[in-house]
């Protein structure tokens, strides 16, 4: 599904990558598990085609990832940012603008979709009204696994998703990430990711 | 009616208050006396020029003439907007000359044609000074979008890039941008319009009531400028951000960030 062919990337002075070979197939789930400052945002960057390796190719769905196949390939993946970043407004607003997109307009999305998760995750239903901007960090992970569970995508890329919550909340999704046949790569220092079926990687420097 | 002429000699008394200006500088040495007198020189200058050139364009009245002369306004705002907006807009002059051109274009005509209803739409008294005034008002507001826009792309990077990520296209993901720096660029004319009359009279009606117009005439010119003016630099701000977007990201959506810097 996702594979990485001899990928050097650096970054200012910093070698994150250095002829790095990965192979993802359909349905893997992946931990980034390396020590901070070793690329590992950049290796999510790079699939989503925001950065162009060095060297080396990255390919999805057996093609090279290129500035014609970008759209494509980010068409099939979700992705949750470390901040998990959602643009300024009311947070009902923010989910209707998204599914809004040309791109998500096929999903079959509304309020009640949405209402359901928050009761899944706990989420008041006021949430709805108050502005992405004040709410807690724990709270806005938990919307943007509301998001990407409703997004649907074959691919998920998750970036520590779930550093803001505790163990209770956590294990939810880890259960989740565990019994999904959707691809995952996710990031996270946190021992409680490194559990079957998740494979571990620590080094991205051959 | 005709306004009042001002005579040779009323000119020069009128420069003599430049003398205790100065003096005043000096004396509460604020420092800026040389940049004065560099202002009121280029005025003399740029100004002289205008009204010897304008009665001849008047008299010639000639539409290509005066098409040109618009044009080469359009180059100028296009130009200025550019060099204070601190970027590095190389690529964007054309779509910035095109931003201002199009809306100021469409807009002119519908003022001859539907609301003065000249039979000459390309009358130069009308076409250049009610021209002048639009783009005067678009290079400003023009000048805040593309500023605010870049710096709110720079600043919200990770949201534009969270959007791009979940499915948004460039345009898509720097929607929220594009409204934002909309309406910062616009609020000054909302505020202007809700405010006019009250504090000073605008400057066309200041304008028409010297050169001896009926007030209510002015009054309804006045209400025309400011909508019209309003219409043009919205038109040309969108029109502007949307040329923005296109040049200010490359093939990857990621923000060009050589464009943000001043070479």
């Amino acid at each position: 599904m996702i594979r990485f062919k001899n990928v050097s990337l650096q970054l200012g002075n910093k070698q994150l990558l250095k002829n790095f070979n990965l192979r993802i197939s359909k349905g893997d789930k992946v931990l980034l598990a390396a020590e901070s400052g070793t690329g590992k945002t950049s290796l999510l960057r790079l699939i989503l085609g925001f950065n162009a390796p060095d060297e080396g190719r990255i390919l999805f769905n057996k093609k090279v990832i290129t500035t014609e196949t970008i759209h494509k390939v980010r068409r099939q993946i979700a992705y949750l940012s470390q901040d998990v970043d959602f643009p300024n407004g009311k947070v009902s607003e923010v989910f209707k603008d998204i599914f809004d997109f040309e791109a998500n307009r096929h999903i079959n999305f509304s309020e009640e979709r949405l209402i359901e998760k928050l009761d899944e995750f706990n989420l008041a239903h006021e949430i709805l009204n108050k502005n992405t901007s004040i709410i807690s960090g724990g709270e806005r992970q938990r919307l943007g696994w509301a998001l990407i569970q409703l997004l649907d995508r074959s691919v998920l890329l998750l970036d520590e998703p779930t550093s803001a919550m505790d163990e209770k909340q956590k294990q939810r999704f880890i259960d989740f990430v565990a019994n999904t046949n959707k691809t995952v790569i996710c990031v996270s220092h946190d021992p409680v990711w490194q559990i079957e079926p998740m494979k571990t990687i620590t080094s991205f420097i051959a | 009616m005709n306004a009042a002429d001002i005579s040779i000699s009323g000119l020069l008394l009128g420069l003599l208050l430049i003398a205790p200006t100065l003096l005043i500088i000096w004396r509460l040495k604020l420092g800026f006396n040389q940049k004065l007198l560099v202002a009121v020189g280029r005025m003399l200058i740029q100004l002289g020029f205008v009204g010897v050139y304008l009665k001849y364009i008047f008299l010639l009245d000639n539409a290509f003439v005066n098409l040109a002369y618009i044009l080469l306004m359009v180059l100028f705002a296009a130009l200025s907007g550019i060099r204070n907006s601190s970027l590095r807009l190389k690529k964007l002059l054309f779509p910035t000359f095109t931003a201002m051109l199009l809306p100021t274009l469409f807009t002119i005509f519908y003022f001859n044609l539907a609301i003065v209803q000249i039979d000459h739409i390309f009358q130069a008294n009308i076409l250049i000074p009610i021209a002048g005034l639009m783009l005067g008002n678009t290079l400003k507001t023009n000048i805040v979008a593309l500023k605010s826009f870049f710096n709110i792309a720079q600043k919200e990077e990770k949201t534009y890039l969270f959007l791009l990520a979940n499915g948004a296209t460039k345009n898509e993901a720097a929607r929220p941008f594009l409204k934002e720096a909309i309406r910062t660029a616009m609020a000054p004319n909302l505020a202007t319009m809700a405010t006019v009359g009250l504090v000073s009279l605008p400057g066309v009606m200041t304008g028409q009531i010297l050169g001896g117009s009926d007030p209510m005439l002015a009054v309804k010119y006045q209400i025309m400028v400011m909508i019209i003016i309003f219409f043009n630099s919205l038109l040309s701000n969108i029109l502007q951000l949307l040329f923005a977007i296109r040049n200010g990201f490359d093939n990857r959506d990621q923000l060009n960030k050589e464009l943000l810097s001043k070479a």
